[in-house]
């Protein structure tokens, strides 16, 4: 017998889910190039 | 040019409207030549968005402003991302739901025709010469650097363009964005590493950042609250969130490249890839301006990057006086040239007293160049009478066509051209929708067929190509038609975004409040801009909220006017 390994489409939770994980990286990965941004001008720039 | 960067240039051009002509087997009808089917991968809009907003003027521009001023034009995009995710949350599924062409269609089903009609007419009219500026900026720098003919350059960007835009529609206009992409990309990645294989033995990486940095160049973020500065932290993130918003969420030049993804929240990713990758990008352009800075403190610049203001100058009555500045010049590089590589040798001893006495030399020998290249601007000015002259945007191509290896110049000069080319393609094709959608169809010619409505849209492309290059022609020669058509988006943006925000935000606004709140917005902007000095990205902030707080009391007034009268 073979076995059907097609998996299901996310559900709409799901999909939901993985945008407000890809917002919340926005913001998080807007933090950290902020402050490496502050951090590079603070080392570079005295 | 060497023969091999001719071939390198030609080999883009033939690759780009070849890959952009096959686009037109997919569009055959009109939903398929304005939005692709909505059938478009996310990392295809995602890259296209990018390539879009990634005009030549930002590649030659923002690294002059670099190599001038430093690192601080990267805080203009700190509000990008928030941006990106609010419209995700908000415009990209309405716009999407509502199945519209065009942002402006949205407003006359939420509001009326009038209001819609006058915000595409606004559309059309700065997207037009803004599309010229976009094709003249550039076209007149290359040919200036490279010798070339104004108006040949100017149709060798526009004419490849036109032509793939008009048959392809915007299938073409987004794969070819993706490749015009990773040429931008690969360009500004040879020119980084050339840079740095260029530094002098004696002077690191870290040198020579210690050293930009101690003219202040490295000064990326800056967290004063002076509205009069015009790249401020604070600017930025609240002015440029503004400015990204509108960008983003209500012009028809980006709106369009999100309506073609496959869903909703493709779309959002398409969105959300500018939202990870922009700063970072945007942070590496100025950077290559401070890098060639540090690469020309160990070579000898010219006094003047524009060749041909500096040959204009030598035949003038007073080329003597200009020798003479040359030659301070000169000696003036040799003195900097010594003083940059004591100060990269002494930091590498790690002696703070040293470092400071190297500092100090260095940065008197620099203003001391920095003062002299001053007078020879001031003297251009004098001589041609142009008041504005400044030569800023010269110093990367000039850069590149004099020291980069053959085969790399080429290739550069390909990456401008991609990222003019890109813009100007999704500028067309969005210009041609709103002609379409917003009037042609709406209001002239209202029950045609498809292929009727297909065959007027190519028409209409080619039409804005034409105009687009005609006032590119003339751009070029009125430079301050330049400054109206930014001063005219600066306008337009932050009213428009306000007239969104009344559409979507609250249910109480009226036909009437935006259509007011939206002319007062711009005439408040207007105000500001010609009485006061406050930097271009607080306009945006002003316009959006002149516009919803007089919509809103326009719409409240005439709603009670309106239960009066039922009374």
């Amino acid at each position: 017998m073979r076995l059907d390994v097609t998996p299901p489409p996310p559900s709409q939770a799901d999909r939901d889910r993985r945008m407000h994980r890809l917002y919340a990286g926005v913001i998080a990965v807007e933090v950290v190039v902020v402050v490496g941004i502050w951090l590079f001008q603070h080392y570079f720039g005295s | 040019m060497h023969p091999l960067d001719w071939t390198v240039v030609a080999v883009y051009l033939v690759w780009i409207v070849w890959d952009g002509l096959k686009r037109s087997k997919a569009t055959n009808e009109v939903e398929g030549y304005f939005l692709a089917n909505r059938s478009l991968p996310w990392w295809a809009v995602g890259l296209s968005v990018m390539a879009t907003q990634l005009s030549a003027i930002t590649l030659v521009g923002t690294t002059g402003r670099g190599y001038s001023e430093g690192l601080g034009v990267v805080q203009m995009y700190l509000g990008l991302p928030i941006a990106m995710v609010i419209l995700s949350l908000t415009v990209v599924p309405f716009f999407y739901r509502a199945r519209v062409f065009t942002a402006y269609e949205y407003l006359e089903r939420r509001f009326d025709s009038r209001t819609r009609t006058l915000a595409s007419l606004l559309f059309l009219f700065s997207r037009a010469l803004s599309c010229g500026v976009i094709v003249s900026a550039p076209a007149v720098i290359l040919s200036i650097v490279l010798g070339w003919n104004l108006t040949l350059t100017i149709l060798g960007i526009g004419l490849p363009t036109v032509l793939y835009t008009m048959v392809g529609g915007v299938q073409a206009v987004t794969w070819t964005d993706v490749k015009q992409m990773a040429v931008i990309i690969a360009g500004v990645g040879a020119v980084v590493v050339m840079l740095l294989l260029q530094l002098p033995d004696h002077v690191s990486v870290g040198s020579a950042l210690h050293i930009a940095g101690t003219t202040g160049r490295m000064q990326a973020l800056d967290f004063s609250w002076d509205p009069n500065k015009t790249y401020t932290f604070w600017s930025g993130l609240i002015g440029g969130l503004f400015l990204m918003l509108s960008y983003f969420g209500c012009d028809q030049s980006q709106v369009q490249r999100y309506l073609t993804a496959k869903s909703i929240d493709e779309g959002r990713q398409s969105l959300l890839m500018s939202a990870y990758f922009k700063i970072p990008l945007q942070f590496l352009i100025p950077m290559i301006g401070v890098l060639i800075f540090v690469f020309y403190l160990f070579h000898q610049p010219p006094v003047l990057f524009n060749h041909v203001h500096d040959a204009q100058i030598r035949a003038s009555a007073r080329g003597a006086e200009y020798a003479a500045l040359e030659s301070e010049f000169a000696a003036a590089f040799e003195h900097r040239r010594r003083t940059a590589g004591q100060l990269a040798a002494v930091r590498q001893a790690q002696d703070p007293g040293a470092i400071q006495v190297a500092e100090s030399a260095f940065l008197a020998s620099d203003a001391t160049t920095a003062a002299i290249r001053g007078r020879a601007t001031q003297l251009v000015r004098e001589v041609t009478g142009d008041k504005a002259f400044g030569d800023v945007n010269y110093v990367f191509p000039t850069f590149v066509t004099e020291h980069m290896p053959i085969g790399l110049v080429g290739l550069i000069i390909a990456a401008i051209f991609a990222a003019a080319m890109s813009s100007i393609a999704a500028e067309l094709n969005s210009l041609s929708t709103a002609t379409v959608i917003d009037f042609y169809r709406r209001l002239w010619r209202t029950d045609e067929s498809d292929a009727h409505y297909l065959k007027v849209s190519k028409l209409v492309t080619g039409f804005w190509g034409i105009v687009a290059c005609t006032v590119a022609v003339y751009a070029a020669n009125l430079g301050p038609l330049i400054d109206v058509v930014n001063r005219f988006g600066s306008f337009f943006y932050g009213s428009l975004l306000g007239v969104f925000i009344l559409a979507i935000g609250t249910r109480r606004a009226t036909a009437r409040g935006a259509f007011w709140g939206l002319l007062a917005g711009m005439a408040a902007v207007a105000l500001v801009a010609r009485y006061s000095s406050i930097a271009f990205l607080w306009h945006n902030v002003v316009g959006a909220a002149v516009v919803v707080v007089v919509g809103m009391g326009v719409s409240l007034i005439s709603a009670a006017d309106g239960q009066k009268s039922a009374l």
